[in-house]
């Protein structure tokens, strides 16, 4: 027995110095006052929140905020800040946080957080350290900056702010744009494909010849198809997904339900408040005829289920599972293939060795990139320069249209705004400026610039990139030019059901659940590919599963 | 003398009652503490209501009520009670017969390979759950197809996503990793059973399978029936490792009760709303008023007519 | 004479046939098992390309890299300080064994007492364990954290032991039962020699029930080990090996990233509890020659 203890401590002990030589870094700096940042640690990772630390740091290397110490460090924390918040934010030391799965507002109600109203309502040249204006920088506000719905949605009923958004991330098809190039999938301006790179293509969905990013992309789900057989005629798979994230296909419908029906009538969705005329009294196949309008308010909101736009979103899909070459059928069923899975799929089926055919889209959110850094960094150690993120080029697709006669609207983003930040509730007095001129410093177009350069995503606040354009990824100016030329349709409001309900909203599978039969369905994608659910039974569906009394029980208390 | 025999009794009962006391007294303020004043509230919520602009307020038996008029409307209910029924019988049974066998079979048989099998049989219980069903996943989602490809140059999908079979997968993958703990406590109650019986039972030229069942079972009985206990009281509160393979998003067709409430309350809490929970703590009030008699029932029934060790 | 018995069974079919369920089984668990362990030492491509095979090179520099990104952030009250892996080992062999021994001690006291004793009390004690472990409460965290705030055991390990001394669960009716059917003429004759209720409990039944108390405590063991929801609600700035795997688990770092990467993190996890079990098996898994009413 004595033995036995002693062996098992010895293997510990011959462990701990393995893994205890690591060596354990303290690296506080003792002379300069410490701004603790805490970061979401997620897909996009800390790097811009230490760019912009550093530049942070800069500003104020001169100041002194507390006796004997003169300078800031800030010190960026990575962590899950979830829900818990709420119990253990007090105890916290991080001052600042970025980017948290936490809600702001809610935080706010309880009391947890500091008021950061003047951030907003202060121009940017003003130094909350300082106290002082800088009259030769630009005066803007940062409440003019920002995107207005989210203004809306940060403030509360008597005007004061408490929290501020993190990136902006929509989701929708991925293509492989090297690929597009290097097999001419592109519309040609005269019908057809292009047959070399230098054939004019076509418009494009919105019609226009003049923004070049979507011209010779399929404008119709008709040419999106003739696409699609082409890419399988070159042995090739189209479209591809992670098994165990069917609710990215179901993110994907509703961006193609929002394209289709246009702002107004999608943002009904989240503010509850309007004229809903897109509703389907009855389909037929294609055609579809629409009918009464309708007042929408938060009692009567199971009736957005008839928008025309949820039944032409599923139209795409049953077209698309309707035939396995154009998706990775096995894999996109498999619970042993994630979204992370896909995503090295897609970058590896380039190279011939992984035994996987060439795939030309992927369905993924905006920020797929950062989440597949790693893969991206060993690929291009492998197979060289070829490979890497900055190298490779990828788009999001813009959206075809369901029918030609939509050709040439505008794109419509549904976006929305993860991760909330704000100021903890629990922080010394003479740090509250510091943390303020923090929050404040990102609004400002460097950084915002800075962001979007090294996170490939925008943040929702409105900002100049000026010369920085060029140095940006394929990715980042792809995502620069979507945001550019659509019109982004928002997910916030005021809306009792919004403030209160909010993870129902946003997350897609509850906005497709759909009783066929006995049974209700929770993503279309598996209610096609596995029982053979048509799009017609489906979208007949959703107003059977969403009725009023349902309507009632989820959202008791309006 | 009789009187002295009493008084003597009597005398040992109250030091009986004083050392009862100071046994039972810590842990019940323990229990009253971290149970009682940490649940009550929650366990209150099953009669209240939520609004978010108000908070709670008292709402009586509305919430049974409410639950009593969605059993109808609701499909899930209907399913989610199937598979929790299909999860208990199935996987129990199998398991607790298997389980069995394999200690009776280490305990008489495996002298040498004993330890190796001990060992290896604990594993999944060792092992945390998210690795065995990452493991599990990639077996039977990825591994298998590609394998049946391979062999029969048949395209097939795996068996965690054909409908056809996900259930069982899932039973199967319950049971799987199921065992260990069983297994366990059956070995150290057979290990128990005295050399004397057996002993003496060899004389009468036992076999291998009688000894089985005239020996063996009656005297580990009080361990199956206690593992058997614990299983009827988790009917409901089983979610079948579902949130291991699904995450709070399984299709409806594989809900278990258990993984219902499950989802449910972390949606509620994720939303920071809390109006769905009291209607959940009601659910969950009416399970424990349904399985607390079973169990005594049970309890009374093994008691009269299961096995005894005599 | 043992060997005489063995060679009387071996022909019985039903042994047979157990025996090769058994292996059937014992194999599909090495499987995985070794599927693991292959994956962990693999490179990211090497994976995607050959997820069955043996590894084109063997990276065992995959255990390094997740041993130093298990490291975190915590906050103490000079500021913020990273923890390294070798003190979250520390951290959840403290917390494991002292909650799992104070865990079991008080479970074994309790079953003990109501099993023994006929008194009204042990019938509503069984009650109470049987009425907890059915009802599923809904959403009583934040109230918990509230408690445990208040009685300023928060983010502290005596705090833990403490919140882990109660005798709810599966593992009372274990000792419930164990005690039920362990022959009373033990204790009844040590009462006849005039020996106090204390001394009856402490030196006759409790070494007989050392089999199933050391069971348990592994049971429970194995538990905290692997539990990482406790230790984030409770003690966020005393980081087990558990809550760094799940950190780690949920990075998605570019270094730890990849599938092998998470493998290798999980495996860290389980590295020292199979030590431990080897060393300890027989002692913990009631081997004959311990404890137990042998004669």
């Amino acid at each position: 027995m004595k033995k036995r203890f002693i062996v098992f401590a010895l293997v510990l002990t011959m462990l701990m110095p393995c893994v205890a030589c690591l060596g354990s870094g303290n690296e506080i700096d003792e002379t300069k006052t410490q701004l603790y940042v805490g970061v979401y640690d997620g897909g996009l990772g800390a790097d811009s929140v230490y760019a912009m630390a550093k530049r942070f740091e800069e500003k104020y290397a001169e100041h002194s905020f507390e006796e004997g110490r003169t300078g800031v460090q800030v010190k960026v924390m990575l962590n899950t800040y979830n829900d818990g918040l709420e119990n253990t934010i007090a105890d916290l030391t991080e001052e600042v946080f970025i980017g948290t799965s936490a809600n702001a507002n809610y935080l706010a109600r309880k009391g947890l957080l500091t008021d950061i109203s003047d951030v907003y309502d202060k121009p940017l040249n003003y130094d909350f350290v300082t106290g002082k204006t800088d009259a030769s920088a630009p005066d803007v506000k940062p409440k003019d900056k920002i995107r207005n719905d989210l203004k809306y949605y940060y403030r509360d009923d008597e005007g004061k702010y408490y929290g501020f958004p993190g990136a902006t991330t929509f989701y929708g098809l991925v293509y492989d744009i090297d690929l597009f190039e290097e097999q001419n999938l592109y519309f040609a301006k005269d019908g057809g494909f292009v047959s070399s790179k230098t054939d004019a293509r076509s418009a494009g969905p919105d019609g226009n010849l003049e923004t070049e990013f979507d011209n010779g992309l399929p404008a119709t789900y008709e040419q999106f198809f003739e696409l699609c057989d082409k890419i399988v005629s070159l042995d090739m798979t189209p479209v591809m997904w992670g098994g165990t994230v069917q609710e990215y296909v179901s993110s994907l419908l509703t961006a193609l339900a929002a394209d289709n029906d246009g702002k107004t009538q999608t943002e009904l969705n989240y503010n509850y408040d309007g004229l809903a005329n897109t509703l389907v009294s009855s389909v037929n196949g294609d055609s579809v005829e629409i009918g009464a309008s309708e007042q929408i308010n938060s009692r009567n909101g199971y009736k957005l289920y008839k928008q025309e736009g949820r039944y032409r979103a599923l139209e795409f899909l049953e077209r698309l599972v309707s035939n396995p070459k154009y998706f990775n059928k096995s894999d996109a069923t498999s619970n042993a293939f994630g979204n992370t899975d896909a995503q090295d799929a897609f970058l590896t089926s380039k190279h011939p060795e992984f035994n996987r055919k060439r795939t030309a889209m992927i369905v993924e959110g905006n920020w797929w990139e950062a989440e597949a850094r790693g893969t991206f960094l060993e690929l291009s150690a492998e197979y060289g320069d070829e490979d890497s993120m900055e190298t490779r080029r990828f788009g999001m697709l813009p959206l075809p249209k369901a029918t030609a006669d939509k050709v040439g609207e505008q794109y419509t983003f549904l976006e929305r705004c993860v991760g909330d930040g704000f100021i903890n509730g629990n922080i010394a007095e003479y740090k509250k400026n510091l943390a303020k001129s923090f929050v404040q410093f990102m609004f400002t177009d460097e950084s915002c610039a800075e962001y979007l350069k090294i996170n490939s995503i925008c943040m929702p606040i409105e900002f100049d990139i000026g010369d920085e354009y060029a140095s940006l990824t394929p990715w980042g100016k792809n995502m620069y030019d979507l945001k550019q030329n659509a019109v982004t349709a928002t997910m916030y409001s005021r809306s009792k059901i919004m403030q209160n309900y909010a993870t129902d909203l946003w997350y897609s599978p509850n906005l497709w659940l759909s009783k066929v039969g006995g049974t209700t369905y929770t993503y279309p994608s598996f209610a096609m590919i596995n029982n053979g659910v048509s799009a017609k039974t489906y979208f007949d569906g959703l107003s059977a599963y969403w009725t009023e009394d349902t309507w009632k029980s989820k959202f008791t208390d309006i | 003398m009789v009187t002295e025999v009493k008084k003597r009794a009597g005398k040992k009962r109250t030091h009986d009652r004083i050392f009862f006391a100071c046994l039972v007294t810590l842990p019940l303020i323990h229990f009253f503490v971290f149970y009682i004043c940490v649940n009550f509230n929650s366990i209150l919520l099953a009669f209240k209501s939520y609004n978010s602009d108000s908070g709670y307020s008292w709402a009586g038996l509305q919430n049974f009520k409410n639950l009593f008029s969605d059993f109808g409307k609701f499909t899930f209910y209907k399913k989610a009670l199937k598979n929790s029924m299909l999860v208990f019988l199935v996987g129990t049974t199998v398991s607790t017969v298997l389980a069995l066998l394999f200690s009776y079979y280490i305990y008489k048989k495996a002298s040498r390979g004993k330890n190796v099998f001990k060992v290896l049989l604990f594993m999944p219980s060792i092992i945390s759950s998210i690795a065995m069903a990452t493991m599990f996943k990639q077996f039977a989602d990825s591994a298998i197809p590609k394998l049946i490809q391979t062999v029969f140059h048949k395209e097939v999908q795996g068996l965690l996503q054909n409908p056809d079979t996900t259930m069982g997968a899932i039973i199967f993958y319950n049971v799987w990793i199921g065992f260990g703990v069983n297994i366990l406590l059956y070995l150290g109650a057979m290990n128990n059973i005295s050399e004397s019986v057996v002993e003496a039972a060899k004389l009468d030229g036992v076999t291998f399978v009688s000894e089985f069942f005239k020996i063996t079972l009656p005297l580990v009985f009080g361990t199956v029936q206690t593992l058997l206990v614990v299983a009827i009281g988790g009917i409901f509160i089983n979610q079948a490792s579902l949130v291991s393979f699904f995450g709070t998003t399984s299709e409806e067709e594989f809900f278990t009760i258990g993984y219902w409430l499950y989802k449910e309350t972390v949606k509620n809490t994720l939303n920071n709303s809390n109006a769905g929970l009291p209607q959940l703590s009601a659910f969950g009030l009416l399970l424990t008023f349904i399985t607390v008699p079973v169990v005594y029932l049970f309890n009374w029934l093994t008691k009269k007519f299961g096995p005894s060790a005599e | 004479m043992k060997e005489k018995t063995k060679r009387k069974f071996s022909l019985s079919p039903l042994s047979l046939v157990i025996f090769v369920i058994l292996i059937l089984y014992v194999i599909s668990l090495l499987v995985p098992l070794l599927w693991s362990l292959l994956t962990s030492v693999k490179g990211r491509l090497d994976y995607l390309n050959n997820p069955f095979g043996l590894p084109k090179k063997w990276l065992f520099s995959n255990y390094k890299t997740a041993a130093e990104n298990f490291a975190s952030n915590i906050s103490t009250n000079k500021g913020v300080r990273t923890v390294q892996i070798w003190e979250m080992l520390l951290n959840s062999l403290l917390f494991s064994l002292g909650s799992a021994f104070i865990g079991t001690f008080v479970t074994c006291i309790m079953a003990y007492a109501s099993a023994r004793f006929n008194f009204f009390m042990s019938k509503i004690i069984y009650g109470i364990v049987i009425v907890t472990m059915i009802l599923p409460i809904v959403g009583s965290l934040p109230s918990e954290i509230q408690l445990v705030k208040t009685l300023g055991l928060y983010d502290s390990m005596l705090g833990m032991w403490l919140m882990k001394a109660g005798f709810l669960g599966m593992h009372f009716l274990i000792f419930y039962g164990v005690f039920k059917v362990l022959p009373k003429d033990f204790s009844e004759a040590a009462y006849v020699d005039g020996a106090s209720n204390l001394a009856v409990m402490l030196k006759i039944i409790l070494p007989l029930v050392r089999n199933a108390f050391f069971t348990i405590m592994l049971i429970k063991f194995i538990d905290f080990w692997n539990d990482y929801y406790m230790t984030m609600s409770f003690m966020p700035n005393i980081k087990t090996l558990a809550f760094g795997l799940y950190e780690y688990s949920q990075s998605y770092k570019p270094a730890i990233s990849s599938a092998p990467m998470k493998l290798a993190g999980c495996c860290i996890l389980a590295v020292p509890i199979l030590i431990l079990f080897f060393c300890f098996h027989n002692k913990i898994m009631g081997n004959v020659s311990m404890g137990g009413i042998k004669e």
